[in-house]
């Protein structure tokens, strides 16, 4: 099977259990394979659950753990825990559920900065530090976490450096009736995650994994997705601004895309596809900016709206 | 609910603004502003600083205002009348409103301190939602205040008024369940309550004020002073300065007379006179007009005397400075006995004399006057006496004052007017005491008196009115004509400006005596002097009061006011004020206009419109070179929008094209975005197609 094969099965597989949202389940597989996270900001019911188990279920093998976020819950609880076991007198560790190769990290925003932390580790660098020894996290490791925009009251807005983590924000948004209607009907005789059937292998992945770097990219729209970053720093009301892991993560996730678009190269309309995406959840407005109605995801359009693209 | 005021009510209430209020140049300025918004297209990207730039304009403007409105000489206690301009104040920020793209501004905007709590909420994250509010009938309400602040005596400005807030309600509260009869019967009781307050209200104040500004002496009246004769309890003066004077040349006079007055009847001084054959009597009001004088060329000297051709010196014996109301035509100023000539009081002022010397000055140009008064030895503002006022007592004194008059002998033979004067004198400082304060007096049956007859026969104590009034009565009784007069007594100093200082509390009132004597020629001459039979303890008790560090402050403050008005009327000074406060308000109003202007274009989206610069080792391809003929078809491309999905458009005119556009699209990013070379035939196909597409498009113009 060669890697397009991979990922148009991949993509049918979702899609299958998701009705109407095929962009935006390419987009967040284009994530999981160029080695992001994806945060979801969404209503409650809009499937984002349904979304993680079945890309969990579409690859064999896969492991899935979800994270139920709370006030309550500690480091430990995600990054797992050394126990004395009391017949050998040694201590025994625990792998907490981070070590998975799809987590869901439900209403991330509802835990305390100090656990949301806990993660900051383990998304960079692939590895979690317990009690002073370090755990490589072997898995495929794809983290979807997931936070409420209209509960704002006992939650922890996510600090900075946890944003900057994820390679994207989106959201699934509601889908039309007659999708819908779909739903209804496909659900009518039981779950379809019950019935799915995975499609990939895990070596598949790792295989299209590798194949990202692949994806040729001009200097020329190098410098434009620069140039998109870079914008966002002469703005006034932009107090923090894209960093370069932005305009990295931008680069490797165009060319995910364009593999899952069968392309061998990348084009600027993808770039632009996914830049909102990838940086609007960044950037910091400023207080002033904010109250009259400025937004991440209004700066970001502004400035795609206005950099000259490559023609 | 806060909706927004219809097309054109906003322009019409606040052109009835400028009738009314006497300003239309102003109201239709205004009114053209605002109602100019549905006449344009206009809008601006406001943010919310904008809003309170605007709002700080407005309280600028206010202030200035203010500040114009004191140099104009409005007392500081008299600003709230300066309401009347707030719809001029508020007008940048009812523009704001009306000109930006927001409906609604948020209510903080008006506080300080509520606008820094939200800031420190949006910084540590909490959540927000302030009060917005959209200010069009805010605006209206308060231009309906201010037209009735200033309309306030015309039942036809009533009715006005009234419509226009029947309108403002109306358009209001149309959209929100609006029931036609409740709200018609609501809103003619609130008029009808309305009209009634105020009615009461102007009555009540008309009772108050009618019966101070008569007496008390703080205003006095040319025609009636009402004593307070006969009232009980502390006489209250005010400690205000009045008037301040400085001696140039020749003794302190020892009384200022400001107004004076020949026939009395039930504790009220008033001045009568015959007016002359064929006047007529209610507009003829005994006053005659000065006469210019030709002492110095370049200052304006006038006199009432008959002598035209004075040799005054430069500097003139006096200088008083006070003030007056300079909308009201009777105002009576102070002057020395003698008074020969008085000048410096500006441009054409009004002043004129009655027959008793009381001196007026009309609408003058400016509330505080500066004059100097020239003194000679005889008085010129006075009129010989008229028997039929001058020696007149009221019936209910008759019997007290003969019973006196009989009991001091002013009625034995070969008295002369000194000698009966000085037995008044004897009598009033040897057996009357000077009190302010009086209290009841016992009551006696079978025993019916005036106040007057009262303080002759059985207290024996008062203040000034009595004595004067006494003496005046008396002396008449006497057969000598008399007169009551007010003003002020001169004796507080202040030493380190050299000027004597008249205050509420030194408000007098003594009597002008016809007096008769042999000179040293032998010659019988008669001339009014004044005489004071006031025991001088009265002085004594004055000067316990001394003034706090409250008065001083006040008193300085009234000082440098004064002096500051007078200086910028001086005309070498006029043009030097108008200069540097138009200088200080331009540069204000700019700066102001340029913090709004400079808000508004932050907001905007920064356009860069310049496009694409392809680096020069890149190769264009056939697609590039079609851009100007699908520019022709499609318009020009944003900068911001790829060539491609631009080209895409075409397929809305011509959905034949869709498959050939994606085709060319495929080519056209290979040959332009794959690094890798992409194979020799790709920029022949592509040729290919943008050809067909050239003449399809040529084709299908």
């Amino acid at each position: 099977m060669t890697t397009t094969d991979s990922a148009k099965h991949l993509e049918r597989a979702v899609s299958s259990i998701i009705k109407g949202q095929e962009q935006t389940i390419r987009n967040i597989l284009a994530c999981m394979i160029s080695g992001g996270h994806v945060l979801l900001e969404d209503n409650p019911g809009t499937g984002k659950t349904t979304l993680a188990k079945a890309i969990a279920g579409s690859i064999s093998g896969a492991v899935f753990n979800r994270i139920q976020f709370t006030p309550d819950l500690l480091p430990s609880d995600i990054l797992g825990v050394s126990i004395l076991n009391q017949k050998t007198s040694e201590f025994r560790f625990h792998p907490g559920p981070v070590f998975t190769d799809i987590l869901l990290a439900d209403e991330i925003n509802r835990a305390s900065p100090r656990t949301q932390s806990a993660l900051l580790e383990s998304m960079a660098e692939r590895q979690a530090t317990i009690e002073g020894t370090c755990h490589d996290l072997d898995g495929l490791f794809f983290v979807i976490a997931t936070q409420n925009p209209v509960e704002f009251r006992g939650t922890y807005p996510l600090p900075e450096a946890q944003m900057d983590r994820f390679t994207m924000q989106c959201s699934l948004g509601y889908v039309t009736a007659e999708q819908e209607v779909d739903i209804l009907a496909a659900q009518n005789q039981g779950h379809p995650l019950d019935t799915l059937d995975p499609v990939v292998t895990l070596e598949d992945i790792h295989t299209l994994q590798a194949a990202v770097s692949n994806v040729r990219i001009s200097d020329e729209l190098r410098r434009y997705i620069v140039a998109l970053s870079n914008a966002t720093r002469e703005i006034d009301e932009v107090q923090l601004s894209a960093s370069p892991r932005a305009s990295l993560s931008l680069m490797k996730l165009s060319q995910a895309l364009s593999l899952f678009e069968g392309r061998e190269f990348v084009t600027p309309e993808t770039i632009q596809e996914l830049a909102l995406d990838v940086i609007a959840h960044r950037l910091i407005i400023t207080p002033e900016a904010k109250f009259n109605g400025m937004t991440g995801r209004a700066v970001v359009e502004s400035i795609l709206e206005n950099t000259p693209i490559p023609v | 609910m806060n909706p927004t005021p219809p097309r054109l009510l906003a322009g019409v209430i606040t052109l009835a603004w400028g009738g009314l209020t006497g300003n239309p140049t102003w109201g239709l300025f205004a009114a053209l502003l605002l109602e100019s918004r549905s006449w344009t297209n206009l809008r601006w990207d406001f943010n919310r600083s904008s809003y309170i730039r605007a709002w700080q304009f407005s309280i600028l403007i206010g202030a200035l205002i203010a500040i114009l409105a004191w140099i104009n000489g409005v007392k500081a206690g008299k600003l709230h009348t300066l309401f009347v301009w707030t719809p001029l104040i508020l007008l940048p920020l009812e523009l704001a409103q009306r000109y930006g793209k927001a409906s609604k501004i948020p209510l903080n905007t008006f506080s300080f301190f509520a606008r820094k709590k939200m800031d420190r909420d949006i910084t540590e994250g909490r959540h927000t939602s302030p009060r917005m509010v959209n200010t069009g009938y805010l605006y209206i309400a308060v231009v309906i205040l201010a037209t009735a602040m200033a309309s306030k005596h015309d039942i036809h400005h009533f009715i006005g008024l009234s419509l226009m807030t029947a309108a403002c309600l109306f358009f209001y509260v149309r959209k929100n369940g609006f029931r036609p009869w409740a709200w018609s019967i609501a809103l003619a009781i609130s008029l009808t309550l309305g009209f009634a307050g105020q009615l009461s209200m102007f009555k009540l104040y008309h009772y108050f004020t009618g019966a101070q500004s008569a007496g008390g002496g703080h205003r006095t009246h040319t025609n009636e002073s009402r004593t307070s004769i006969g009232k009980l309890g502390k006489l209250k003066l005010s400690p205000r300065v009045f008037w301040r004077m400085s001696v140039h040349e020749g003794n302190v006079p020892a009384l200022l007379r400001t107004a004076v007055y020949n026939r009395y009847a039930l504790a009220r001084w008033t001045h009568e006179y015959i007016p002359p054959a064929g006047s007529d009597p209610m507009l003829e009001d005994d006053f005659t007009d000065d006469t210019r004088i030709s002492a110095f060329q370049d200052r304006d000297t006038r006199t009432f005397g008959k002598d035209t051709k004075l040799d005054l010196s430069e500097k003139g014996d006096l200088s008083i400075i006070g003030e007056v109301d300079s909308h009201v035509k009777n105002n009576p100023i102070p002057l020395p006995e003698n008074m020969l000539a008085y000048g410096d009081l500006g441009a054409e002022p009004l002043v004129s004399r009655n027959s008793l010397g009381t001196v007026r000055i009309g609408n003058p140009e400016n509330h505080v006057i500066n004059y100097t008064v020239w003194t000679g030895k005889e008085p010129t503002t006075e009129d010989d006496p008229v028997d039929e006022f001058d020696l007149h007592i009221p019936v209910q004194e008759k019997a007290a004052i003969t019973r006196i008059a009989n009991q001091l002998g002013l009625d034995r033979e070969g008295l002369s007017t000194r000698a009966k004067i000085n037995i008044l004198r004897d009598f009033f400082s040897n057996e009357f005491q000077y009190n302010t304060h009086l209290k009841t007096p016992s009551v006696e049956r079978g025993r019916r008196s005036t106040a007057v007859g009262m303080f002759l026969e059985t207290t024996r104590a008062g203040h000034c009115e009595y004595f004067a009034t006494a003496t005046a009565l008396l002396l008449r009784e006497a057969e000598i004509p008399s007169r009551y007069c007010v003003g002020f007594s001169v004796n507080e100093q202040n030493s380190d400006r050299e000027e004597w200082i008249m205050r509420g509390h030194h408000a007098h009132a003594w009597c002008r005596v016809w007096v008769e004597e042999e000179n040293a020629n032998g010659e019988v001459v008669s001339k009014w002097e004044d005489v004071d039979l006031t025991p001088s303890a009265w002085h004594e008790m004055d000067m316990l009061g001394r003034p706090d560090w409250q008065r001083k402050l006040i008193d300085w403050w009234q000082r440098v006011r004064e002096d500051f008005l007078i200086w910028r009327t001086r005309e070498a000074n006029k043009t030097n004020v108008a200069i540097v406060v138009g200088t200080i308000i331009t540069i204000l109003l700019s700066w102001i206009s340029w913090r709004l202007w400079h808000s508004r274009q932050r907001n905007e989206v920064k356009k860069q419109n310049h496009s694409y610069n392809r680096p020069k080792d890149i190769a264009i391809t056939s697609l590039n070179k079609l851009e100007p003929l699908l520019t022709k078809k499609l318009g020009s491309r944003p900068s911001g929008v790829p060539l491609c999905r631009w080209m895409l458009g075409l397929t809305h005119p011509h959905p034949v094209l869709d498959e050939k556009l994606q085709r060319i699209n495929e080519l056209h990013s290979r040959l332009r975005f794959d690094p890798q070379r992409a194979p020799t035939n790709t920029q022949d196909d592509l040729a290919n197609l943008t050809n067909e597409l050239r003449r399809f498009l040529k084709k299908n113009r």
